[in-house]
């Protein structure tokens, strides 16, 4: 489970970007993460991954108050976080078996697991015959496959995504989403951050929404009480 | 160059920091650094043999000096002379603190002056050439010195006692400066080294800042982002130097035979031994070592601003 309890973000000396957000995360729970550009959502999904320590406040994930981990301890929790940048965020330098064998290394697996391990996912994401390629000779959407290879290979606790769909026509959309559903169902936390209200309503799951750095949880929406609700209307 | 470095490198190196420019530069610098220091420890090395050579050869050795001209400048007669010199020899060897008495000819007297006036005979011809006698004292018998001056000066007043003491002071005061040059040279070589480490690590560290804040949130612990930089540091630091060490001592070997060429004879052989050389492999030593232990601390105390 993940907690944030009055949560308060500032950088340096300037306002508050993120103020007294509260939420929890079930494991194995699904939500989408929106609000408007400038609303804090890189910032909370920053805090998320753990790549920023909040002002004041309290984070507690998998049991643990973060603020009482040492740093091995925050690597080791940071392990238990898949994270699916907008960008991709590959490294151009190595090929993408590499890549997506990196948070592999990265726990000390054997070099036969990790081969095994990074070849069945690759050919599951239908990549198999590039992954001795660099990502610069790829297309946009075999990237992205590798980046969400590499946050699902070591089996996360929870998977962050950014944007995920942002670059993406609206069928090549719903099939990431179909495949973010299935790792969701494997027990998987899932946030989705995007602006794409169409998507969000097509699948029932909670909503984190920001505005000017405030937080509200909105229940997902009852599509066949909403259908019902019109039919008897009618 | 990169394959050069890349020989050096293991499998499990992530970062290509040894593609960025610096890498040949910094590999030179730190070749020079390790030539430099090799050669001025070799100096201060040869210049330790010098001191002991020179000291005993000097030590306990003593010259008593009888010129030709008495005070007036006038030519001293011979039986005069001969009279001097055998008063002064008889009590030299009736004196307990003396022992091995030589009294020089004229020929050595005038080879003392070679280096400065050459092989010209005819300006030797002309200049008055003192009387020098050679002893030596005994080590049980140096407080005695005073002594022997005083009876000396008695026994022939134009004789002057040299033990070489205050000459050789000197020298060793010139030789401890020169030490002390040497040493403050290693030392700023040394700091130079260390500023230019942590200013090479630093500058890769914001060029790979996206790569290294992605490796962070992957969960990669501070050690493994400090081996990526050791494994760099290491593939540029063994080879420049082993090629830093070996390029001083084919020039030390040089320098040593140009000297041993030259026959300079007032000048103690420069040259190292086959000990010395293997004592000389701690500069290269010290510089891979303070290179590891500054990148390491570099690399650590800039990950600590990472959450």
């Amino acid at each position: 489970m993940i907690k944030f309890a009055h949560i308060g973000l500032r950088y340096g000396i300037g306002p508050e970007v993120l103020t007294d957000i509260n939420f929890t995360l079930e494991p194995g729970s699904f939500h989408f993460l929106t609000g408007p550009s400038g609303s804090g959502k890189t910032s909370l999904m920053s805090l998320l991954y753990l790549g920023l320590r909040p002002t004041r406040g309290e984070i507690s994930m998998f049991g643990h108050d973060v603020k009482d981990l040492d740093r091995d301890q925050m690597a080791l929790l940071r392990q238990k976080i898949g994270v699916v940048f907008q960008d991709f965020r590959l490294l151009n330098n190595l090929t993408a078996f590499e890549n997506v064998a990196l948070p592999l290394r990265l726990s000390n697996k054997s070099e036969k697991q990790i081969k095994s391990d990074v070849s069945e996912l690759l050919e599951w994401v239908e990549l198999g015959d590039y992954m001795h390629r660099l990502p610069m000779t790829l297309s946009g959407g075999q990237q992205q496959r590798i980046a969400i290879a590499r946050a699902v290979i070591s089996k996360p606790r929870m998977l962050l995504a950014d944007e995920p769909t942002g670059n993406l026509d609206d069928t090549i959309g719903y099939k990431l989403m179909g495949l973010f559903e299935q790792l969701n169902r494997m027990g998987t936390t899932m946030v989705i951050a995007t602006h794409n209200e169409q998507m969000m309503n097509s699948f029932y799951h909670k909503k984190l929404i920001l505005n000017a750095g405030q937080l509200i949880v909105e229940e997902p929406r009852n599509i066949i009480k909403d259908i019902v609700g019109k039919e008897s209307d009618v | 160059m990169s394959k050069f470095f890349k020989f050096f490198t293991p499998k499990s190196y992530i970062l290509p920091l040894h593609k960025r420019s610096g890498s040949v530069q910094l590999f030179i610098l730190l070749a020079l650094m390790t030539s430099l220091v090799v050669i001025i420890a070799s100096v201060h090395l040869s210049l330790f043999k010098t001191v002991d050579q020179w000291q005993s050869l000097i030590q306990y050795q003593a010259s008593i000096e009888i010129p030709a001209l008495d005070e007036n400048g006038h030519t001293v007669e011979g039986a005069q002379m001969k009279q001097d010199i055998r008063r002064v020899t008889d009590f030299l060897h009736n004196t307990q603190a003396s022992q091995d008495i030589e009294v020089m000819d004229t020929a050595q007297v005038a080879a003392l002056l070679n280096p400065w006036l050459g092989n010209d005979g005819k300006i030797l011809d002309n200049i008055a050439l003192p009387t020098v006698i050679n002893f030596k004292l005994k080590a049980s018998s140096v407080d005695d010195v005073q002594y022997i001056s005083e009876r000396i000066t008695k026994i022939s007043p134009r004789a002057r006692l040299q033990t070489h003491q205050n000459w050789l002071d000197k020298f060793l005061a010139i030789l401890h400066g020169v030490h002390i040059l040497g040493a403050l040279i290693i030392i700023i070589t040394m700091v130079s080294t260390i500023f230019v480490i942590s200013s090479s690590v630093r500058a890769r560290m914001t060029i790979y800042n996206e790569d290294l804040s992605l490796l962070h949130i992957m969960g990669a612990r501070d050690r493994f982002i400090l081996k990526q930089f050791i494994t760099y540091l290491f593939s540029i630091c063994v080879p420049a130097c082993l090629l830093g060490y070996i390029c001083s001592c084919l020039i030390l070997a040089a320098v040593s035979q140009l000297l041993l060429s030259a026959e300079i004879d007032f000048l103690p052989s420069f040259g190292l031994n086959a000990h010395q050389f293997i004592t000389l492999t701690i500069v290269p030593l010290s510089i891979f070592a303070l290179t590891m232990l500054i990148g390491s601390h570099t690399v650590l105390r800039e990950m600590k601003k990472m959450p």
